[in-house]
This record gives structure tokens, C-alpha cells and sequence, in this order.
């Protein structure tokens, strides 16, 4: 299903990229994110805000722990 | 430039706001921005002296760094935006008003676990913002080309994903999916989970 909703979105865009991989990983998002941060120049995620008053303190816990930790660029985007 | 025409770069003036500005420049230059608007806000509260000299001296140095776009390469059309307000609503509000496609902030310094519990303004932006925030953590040496994209599948996933395919299109695309094992066998070894 993450695979074939990563395909769908990337056809859909104006300019798809050249070279694509997808890793499926059972363990911790934060250590396994935290984990793959020397690679990229640019780090890429959405928040878990579940609502804009119901989150009243973070965006999110790992979307907050990785924008205080990361050294690369991250872009963000709520639901 | 895919979806993404208008850049709102929210600026404090400092150095990690050039960052930003740098790769303001770097985005409009090789994805072709249509518009760029360079906002910084005033923080409410000032005496009105304090508040006319900061307005003024923001707008003049505004103008400064648009007058240097096209010595940068950069055709895109720019304009100053000077806001007294809270930054972040002011942010958010002004990204409204010109109907931004991305904003970009300087990333905020890194700060002890307790004092994010109010939030830093970037993380306000991109709580309550309508679009997608691109935090400016290095001076940039060139397009982006190495793109890690922690994917879950959700709403907030897919529009970032969006949009790091408008402003990175040629760079290596790697997707992380990752979730957590099931509790009875975290940290356990084959024997203990026969055990439980």
C-alpha cells in the first residue's frame, strides 16, 4: 500500500525523479530515520498533528525530536 | 516548478535567515519560481520609536537583497513585505494573503527538550500554517540531491512529498517506511517470545 501510494503520487507529479527506492523497516521510525540522516540533503515528512487544538504542544513527537536534532533541511507539511 | 509558483521567505535577519534567502535564490533560479516575497515581522510591544526605526531598517535592508536577485541569477519577481505582529500568525497570515505555495524559515537554533514545549516559530508555521514549510538548516551548494522522505502515507506526507518533487526533481528519491514491532516481541529474544 506505501508503495503504491508513493508510485501513485510520484506519476502525478509534473516531474518525476530519476531514480527511486522504497525500504520497508520494522523497528523505531525515529531510530530508523534518525539512522538514514547522513545520506540526504534534504529531509522530507508530515505531522502527525491530530487536529490544531488537540496539539496544542508539538507538532508532533517525531517530527519534533528529528526538526530539534536534524543538521539537514527539512521540509514539513501538516495534513 | 510543479505546483509550487509563489515562495514566501519569512525572514528575522539573522544569519540562518540567509541561509534561507540563499536557497530562496537557489530555488527561484533553477526551478523557475514565479514570484518570491520577502516578509519579516516586527514583534508587537515595541515603543513606537523602537517599532518606526526597526520597520524602516527592515524594509531598507529588504530592499537590499532584492536589488542583488539578478546579480544572483535571479529573474523572479520579488517584493519586500514588513509586518508589525506575533511572527508566527503574521507567517502564517501573510503566506494566506499572497497564496505562497511554500514558505521558507531559517531553521530555528537547537533548544533543550523543555523549551520547544510552547514551540519555536517555524514549528508554529508548520503547525498551523496552510502550506508546506521548508526549514533552511545549511548553506546550500547547489539543488537538492539526496532526498530521504520518511513516508507514512498520510495527508501531511503526501503534500511534502508534493512538494519536494516540485523543488527537487532531479535528485535521488529514498523512501523510509518504518513502523513499530509488535510489543510482545520489542527487545526480546526468540526464547522469551515463546515465553510470553
Amino acid at each position: 500500500m506505501i508503495s503504491a501510494t508513493v508510485q501513485h503520487v510520484v506519476a502525478a507529479s509534473q516531474t518525476a525523479p530519476p531514480r527511486i527506492s522504497i525500504d520497508l523497516v520494522e523497528n523505531n521510525p525515529y531510530v530508523v530515520v534518525s539512522n538514514a540522516l547522513r545520506w540526504p540533503d534534504l529531509l522530507v515528512m508530515g505531522t502527525h498533528s491530530k487536529g490544531r487544538f488537540a496539539s496544542t504542544t508539538s507538532v508532533g513527537q517525531l517530527a519534533l525530536l528529528l526538526l530539534n536534532e536534524s543538521t539537514r533541511d527539512i521540509l514539513m507539511s501538516r495534513p | 516548478m510543479g505546483n509550487i509558483s509563489h515562495i514566501l521567505l519569512a525572514t528575522d535577519l539573522t544569519d540562518r535567515s540567509e541561509r534561507a534567502f540563499e536557497r530562496a535564490t537557489q530555488l527561484c533560479r533553477d526551478a523557475r519560481a514565479e514570484r518570491l516575497t520577502l516578509l519579516h515581522v516586527v514583534a508587537v510591544g515595541l515603543p513606537p520609536i523602537l517599532t518606526d526605526q526597526q520597520l524602516n531598517g527592515a524594509q531598507t535592508f529588504l530592499a537590499g537583497k532584492i536589488a542583488q536577485l539578478p546579480s544572483l541569477g535571479v529573474a523572479t519577481p520579488a517584493h519586500a513585505s514588513v509586518r508589525t505582529g506575533h511572527p508566527f500568525s503574521t507567517i502564517i497570515g501573510e503566506g494566506i494573503a499572497v497564496k505562497a505555495d511554500l514558505i521558507l524559515v531559517g531553521a530555528p537554533g537547537k533548544v533543550p527538550y523543555a523549551q520547544t514545549l510552547v514551540g519555536t516559530t517555524a514549528e508554529r508555521v508548520i503547525r498551523f500554517g496552510e502550506c508546506p514549510v521548508l526549514l533552511v538548516n545549511q548553506p546550500p551548494r547547489g539543488p537538492y540531491a539526496r532526498v530521504l522522505v520518511a513516508f507514512d502515507g498520510s495527508d501531511g506526507a503526501i503534500r511534502s512529498l508534493e512538494a519536494a518533487l516540485a523543488i527537487a526533481p532531479d535528485a535521488e528519491f529514498r523512501f523510509v517506511h518504518a513502523w513499530w514491532p509488535p510489543r510482545a516481541s520489542f527487545g526480546e529474544g526468540e526464547n522469551s517470545k515463546r515465553i510470553i
